[in-house]
């Protein structure tokens, strides 16, 4: 569905001389420094997956984004979606791809959502009996009913980005586009937007890229991870894979009866205690839970005990701050 | 062609919001057209006729000129180098259309609004204020209707290309209030073509101004009935076709550009 090889995307920022005399030597001159904003990016996506796209502010996600939709052009590498080079037939692109950009509204804002949605009808051609079924669609899970008549520009944030993703879907696009869906909303708005969007992916196929600087978002929804640092890619695979790859491994909680001091277990570390309660990490992705919990059951008057995963925000924090990827 | 359809009447429909904004255009247009009156009212005395026009036909030109100020966008149109200049074109960019009509659509939305909601009741206040003629014949009405159709579209097409540059210069406010003064005299808003002196006149007949007040309301007075109007509205079909393909290639640079540099 969609092959990217060796993308580079390369933006020249233009010196800018102010005034009456700089504009003239804006038109003769042409300094520049250029930001490799993408840097020979490569991948698959298959019909059907719902990857999450996810990196550090300004590593590439948006103009990655961009290219994929046809509202930028690569400055090499090859790039094909739905079978067309986006850029080259931007219009046709534009008509089979759905995208959101959560930063920006694509609806009119000065119509009301209902008109702005029967606006983009007519520029996508969505047949009335498509319009009919997703506009009910939609509404149900989306809850558009309760603000279809307010223009636009009345909406709050997360009424509007669910307007845009109504609008986005519409037209039935084999590939959705999201960056950023989920930015300033609140935890009710957010469960929401994920559930539609996994909704569309499951039960349309419906193909979905997501950036994101919300986990949550990613654990709730997506099975694969590209991530993304100063235009590289660090890493592609499951999320699983990425949790055991470089989260620091699971931290067994345990309450004491009596702290013992002098703590030398094999296989788990102590992190740190506070009263009676002991946090400890086991390192490893092989170790077996089972004969280390039995071993402290044996040992020592073990009160309660928990088990923490990972928590996918470390692990993406530690990736970001760059800990591990320098090894 | 259903789109373009659609685009222009959410257009004229978006304008419905501001009704308040509206009213005091009417004021603030009726008000300019009771100045204009007065003036011309006192400069006339005692004259029967300046440049082909009597006293009555003036205040006419007047207040039609008020009503049509904001039809033909003589003051420019911030939708669009705006539209620009936050970069929604790039979001634009994501849907399949052709972005001239696009935005020629939500144009004409936009003059039809203005002509229902501000021109009639301004055109009807100077009425009943001060008097106005009605054109000499039902077809010199029609042919009015048409010369206006035609100032909307050019005015347009010369408003795309203006307004465009803003996207190549930060500056280009300054450039827009140079256009938009331009524009206002040499479309006969400011005082009818009819008073210029020749050479003036001469010039203003060969820009392609005059379509948006100086053509239509003469049209509309009976000034100029159709032998006349032919090769008046023939150099503007003229100069529209240049506009058109001009503002293309701009437009076609533009798009370039943001695919190219981004928004
Ligand atoms: N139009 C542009 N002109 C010049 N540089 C740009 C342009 N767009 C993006 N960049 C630069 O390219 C790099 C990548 O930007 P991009 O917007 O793709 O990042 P991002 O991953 O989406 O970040 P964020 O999480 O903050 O949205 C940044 O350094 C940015 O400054
Ligand atoms: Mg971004």
């Amino acid at each position: 569905m969609i092959e990217v090889r060796e993308l580079r995307k390369e933006f020249r920022i233009y010196r800018h001389h102010r005034g009456g005399l700089g504009a003239l030597r804006n038109l003769v001159t042409r300094e520049y420094r250029s930001v490799l904003a993408v840097d020979g990016i490569t991948f698959d996506i298959k019909a059907g997956e719902l990857v999450g796209y996810l990196g550090p502010n300004g590593a590439g996600k948006s103009t990655t984004l961009k290219m994929l939709t046809g509202i930028l052009v690569p400055t090499s590498g090859h790039l094909v979606v739905n079978g067309r080079v986006p850029h080259e037939q931007r219009k046709q692109h534009a008509r089979e791809i759905g995208a959101v950009f959560g930063q920006r509204t694509t609806l009119w804002w000065d119509l009301p959502v209902v008109e702005s949605l029967d606006l983009l009808r007519a520029i996508y051609r969505v047949p009335a009996d498509r319009y009919r079924a997703n506009l009910a669609l939609f509404g149900d899970l989306l809850g558009l009913g309760e603000f279809l008549d307010t223009p636009v520009r009345s909406l709050s944030l997360g009424q509007r980005m669910r307007a845009d993703l109504a609008a986005a879907l519409l037209h039935d696009p084999a590939l959705l586009f999201l960056d950023e869906p989920t930015i300033g909303l609140d935890v009710v708005a957010k469960e929401r937007i994920r559930g539609f969007i996994k909704t569309v992916n499951r039960e349309r196929g419906t193909t979905v890229i997501l950036t994101t600087h919300d986990l949550g978002d990613v654990e709730k929804l997506c099975e694969r991870v590209i991530m993304i640092d100063r235009g590289k890619i660090m890493f592609d695979g499951a999320l699983e894979t990425l949790r055991r790859r470089f989260g620091q491994g699971r931290v067994l909680v345990v309450d004491f009866e009596q702290l013992p001091d002098g703590f030398d277990f094999p296989g788990a570390e102590l992190m740190r205690a506070e009263g009676n309660r002991a946090w400890l990490r086991v390192a490893g992705e092989g170790t077996a839970l089972a004969p280390l919990v039995a071993d402290l059951f044996r040992q020592h008057r073990v009160l309660d005990l928990s088990v923490q995963e990972p928590e996918i925000e470390a692990v993406v924090r530690r990736i970001y701050e760059g800990h591990l990827l320098e090894a | 062609m259903g789109v373009y359809w659609h685009l222009a009447v959410k257009s004229f429909q978006k304008h419905l919001a501001y009704r308040a904004a509206n009213l005091a255009g009417i004021a603030t247009n009726a008000f300019f057209g009771a100045v204009y009156v007065i003036v011309y009212t006192a400069l006339f005395s005692g004259r029967s006729e300046v440049g082909g026009l009597t006293l009555e036909d003036t205040i006419t030109y007047a207040i039609l000129a008020q009503s049509l100020l904001m039809v033909m966008s003589a003051f420019g149109n911030r939708e669009l180098s705006e539209a620009i200049v936050k970069g929604a074109i790039a979001v634009d960019l994501a849907r399949p259309v052709d972005f001239y009509l696009y935005w020629a659509s939500i144009d004409l939305g936009r003059a039809a609004y203005y002509l229902v909601f501000r021109g009639l009741p301004t055109f009807a206040i100077g009425a009943l204020l001060f008097g106005v003629e009605l054109p000499p014949s039902v077809g010199a009405f029609a042919l009015f209707l048409g010369a206006l159709a035609l100032g909307v579209v050019v005015s347009f097409a010369f408003r795309f290309i203006t307004n465009s540059l803003a996207f190549w210069t930060t500056d280009a406010r300054g450039l827009l209030y140079l256009t938009n003064t331009v524009i206002m005299f040499f479309s006969g808003f400011i005082v009818p073509l009819n008073f210029f002196p020749p050479q003036l006149q001469s010039i203003a007949n060969a820009l392609p101004f005059r379509a948006l007040a100086q053509l239509p309301i003469n049209v509309y007075l009976g000034k100029a009935a159709l032998p006349e109007v032919l090769p008046a509205v023939a150099n503007l079909l003229v100069w529209l076709v240049a506009l058109v393909v001009i503002g293309r290639v701009v437009l076609t640079r533009m798009v370039r550009r943001v695919t190219l540099a981004g928004g």
